[in-house]
């Protein structure tokens, strides 16, 4: 679902970052968003473009964003920042969250460059709620080509020294990240950046707990670049009659076999890789989105290895082999 | 064959599919045929050096290996101080006290838990001394002889797989038992050490187009100057590896474990899927038996043992049977 919104204010906050200010031609209130949601925008090149929400989010008279004009792009940002202008009308989707703000006691936020967007909305918002324990590690290149350097300076400075670290690598090379990351406690980290500082973040929090690390990425593809969407299965094994069916949910990132692991349904695995054949399950509805190597053509009508396939229906009932 | 390729040992290396550098060792063996190449049985092949690349143990499986410069196999033993110990899943089915062998998915592995790979574990089996360490930092160095030491091992390992707060794997370790996933086939299996040949990694390299770390298969023993897929003709055979004898007794067929990057810890390439797609089998090396213990080093020669040496090998045996 999307609509209309009119440009209400565009300014340059760098040479090529450019701020657009979206509310509705009435005025009217917009749909509630959170820190990290992003909308889609339909951009003057004819490109539909992702951009995340980068202003107090509690303040749903109208929606922020930064774009940073990309020379090298396919077109969409650039007419963005070249062509969009106050007064204009702009195509927008509804608010949505791939990368929410979850609770913690404590928060290390990371941004590089135009990943400030989401990490501002998060910084701004932790700030409102009260949260003390903030620091937020802000990587650009020259202090030229940082957005939103003075207004975060002035609005972090606490009595807390090192809420703020700013770093420019082009004056100060690279940046030291294990004090801050040695002991993880309660925190949670965030960071929105080029894939590279993703990697070494990651690579650095190994002694993490995996799930108070959030990174923005393309959520749902699957390690091998597969697409993988969540989906909903139904286990039905003999005599499900009488002792009842069970409803797994498949989320994008879990495998269908691990799904069901996690309902407490055992089913016998070994190479989990679609090639040895041995977690096969009977396919009583639905149409599998086949990824083995081990089913005919003929056997996939009724059969479905759940280690590696999944759902192209939106339920798959399944059951075992007797 | 032009024969002016085959007049220098480079162009003889260079048609045997050899690549790396050869160390200036001589050949002790001659290969008999069939060993080194089962399909070029023909060849000349006398002169062909293979040797022990590279010897790995895993003191806690799914955690990551150890490089070893030599080390001294016992005979009908298991690579020394090798899956020593497991990180059992919570309210599974491990039982300390009533021990039998489990599957693989009974602990945390790779199959299943990438990030194991992204934390170095290195333990010391005379001490018992383990430190961890992620990107050169030391996040833990404790005693695993101590209830305190292994509190605070599987509290970080804990954290690492993401189990709730307050949920704790368990440190499993059995005197006398190691964790290598064929355990669970009997004492024999158990009992074994793992061969991969560097030359099949490359030839699977080659065909797919993807640069794999050895280390995605975690052998014990990296073999290399052997054309690649030879160690497929290898059951049932004897082999001497330095002063070692072991006779070969099973394929090592591949899991999910080798989709995972041993660099980066990432899931990325379907190594099971490759080997399908490009030879229609999922093996990627052999278990062997130590027949004869003793010490093997890194540079080692590889080769074939002569009918007299496996006779006496068989005939001791059976005195001790």
């Amino acid at each position: 679902m999307s609509s209309f919104l009119v440009v209400a204010r565009r300014r340059l906050l760098t040479r090529d970052v450019c701020e657009f200010v979206l509310r509705r031609a009435d005025n009217s209130a917009l749909p509630p968003k959170e820190p990290g949601a992003h909308i889609n925008v339909d951009t003057p090149s004819g490109e539909t473009r992702s951009y995340s929400l980068t202003g107090a989010v509690h303040d749903r008279s109208r929606h922020i964003i930064a774009v940073r004009r990309d020379e090298d792009g396919r077109g969409g940002s650039r007419s963005m920042v070249d062509e969009v202008a106050e007064g204009d009308e702009l195509r927008v989707s509804l608010p949505h969250n791939d990368f929410a703000l979850e609770d913690a006691p404590g928060f290390l936020l990371v941004a590089a460059g135009i990943g400030i967007t989401p990490i501002r909305a998060m910084a701004l918002e932790l700030r409102r709620r009260g949260i003390r324990d903030v620091h937020l590690v802000y990587l650009s290149r020259s202090p030229e080509e940082t957005p939103y350097l003075d207004e975060l300076q002035t609005f972090l400075a606490t009595d807390e020294p090192g809420a703020i670290i700013v770093h420019h690598r082009r004056e100060h090379g690279a940046f030291d990240w294990w004090p801050l990351l040695e002991h993880p406690a309660q925190r949670r980290l965030y960071v929105c950046g080029p894939l590279a500082l993703q990697s070494e973040l990651r690579a650095l929090t190994m002694h993490w707990r995996p799930s108070r690390v959030h990174m923005e990425n393309f959520s749902g593809v699957s390690a091998f670049g597969e697409i993988s969407l969540p989906f909903r299965a139904v286990w039905q094994p003999k005599g499900a009659e009488f002792s009842g069916s069970v409803d797994v949910t498949v989320p994008a990132g879990q495998t269908f076999l691990s799904a069901l692991r996690a309902e407490d349904i055992d089913v016998a695995s070994s190479c989990e890789s679609g090639t040895c054949g041995t977690c096969r399950l009977r396919l009583i509805a639905g149409e599998a989105d086949h990824r083995d190597v081990v089913l005919t053509e003929q056997e996939r009508a009724h059969y479905v290895m759940p280690c590696v396939s999944r759902a192209r229906s939106d339920v798959l009932v399944v059951a075992p082999l007797s | 064959m032009p024969s002016v390729l085959l007049s220098t040992l480079g162009g003889l290396l260079a048609l045997m599919g050899i690549t790396r550098s050869v160390r200036p060792r001589c050949p002790t063996k001659t290969a008999a045929p069939g060993f080194f190449d089962a399909h070029r049985a023909t060849s000349s092949l006398n002169s062909v050096y293979a040797f022990v690349d590279s010897l790995y143990r895993y003191p806690i499986k799914g955690l990551t290996p150890e490089s070893l410069d030599h080390v001294v196999l016992g005979s009908g033993q298991a690579f020394p101080a090798d899956r020593l110990f497991a990180l059992a899943k919570p309210s599974g089915l491990y039982d300390a006290d009533n021990f039998v062998p489990l599957s693989k998915r009974e602990y945390f592995v790779l199959l299943d838990t990438d990030r194991l790979a992204g934390l170095a574990a290195r333990f010391n089996p005379e001490t018992w001394q383990l430190q961890v360490t992620v990107q050169e930092h030391s996040v833990l160095e404790v005693d695993l002889s101590t209830p305190a030491g292994r509190d605070e091992f599987v509290e970080l390992y804990s954290r690492v797989a993401d189990l709730p707060e307050g949920v704790r794997t368990v440190l499993a370790q059995q005197k006398g038992f190691n964790f290598t996933d064929n355990a669970i086939d009997g004492p024999r299996m158990m009992n074994t050490i793992s061969l991969v040949n560097r030359a099949s990694i490359r030839d699977l390299e080659h065909r797919s187009d993807r640069k794999l770390d050895p280390l995605r298969f975690r052998s014990n023993v990296y073999l290399d100057g052997l054309e690649a897929w030879v160690e497929r003709e290898w059951i049932g055979q004897v082999l001497r590896l330095g002063d070692v004898t072991v006779r070969v007794l099973e394929e090592t067929e591949r899991c999910a474990a080798t989709e995972v990057d041993p660099s980066t810890a990432k899931r990325d390439i379907p190594v099971p899927r490759l080997l399908n797609e490009h030879y229609g089998h999922e093996m990627m090396g052999v278990f062997a038996e130590v027949l004869e213990g003793g010490p093997i080093a890194v540079g080692d020669p590889v080769s074939p043992c002569d009918r007299k040496r496996i006779d006496a090998v068989d005939a001791d045996r059976e005195m001790s049977a």
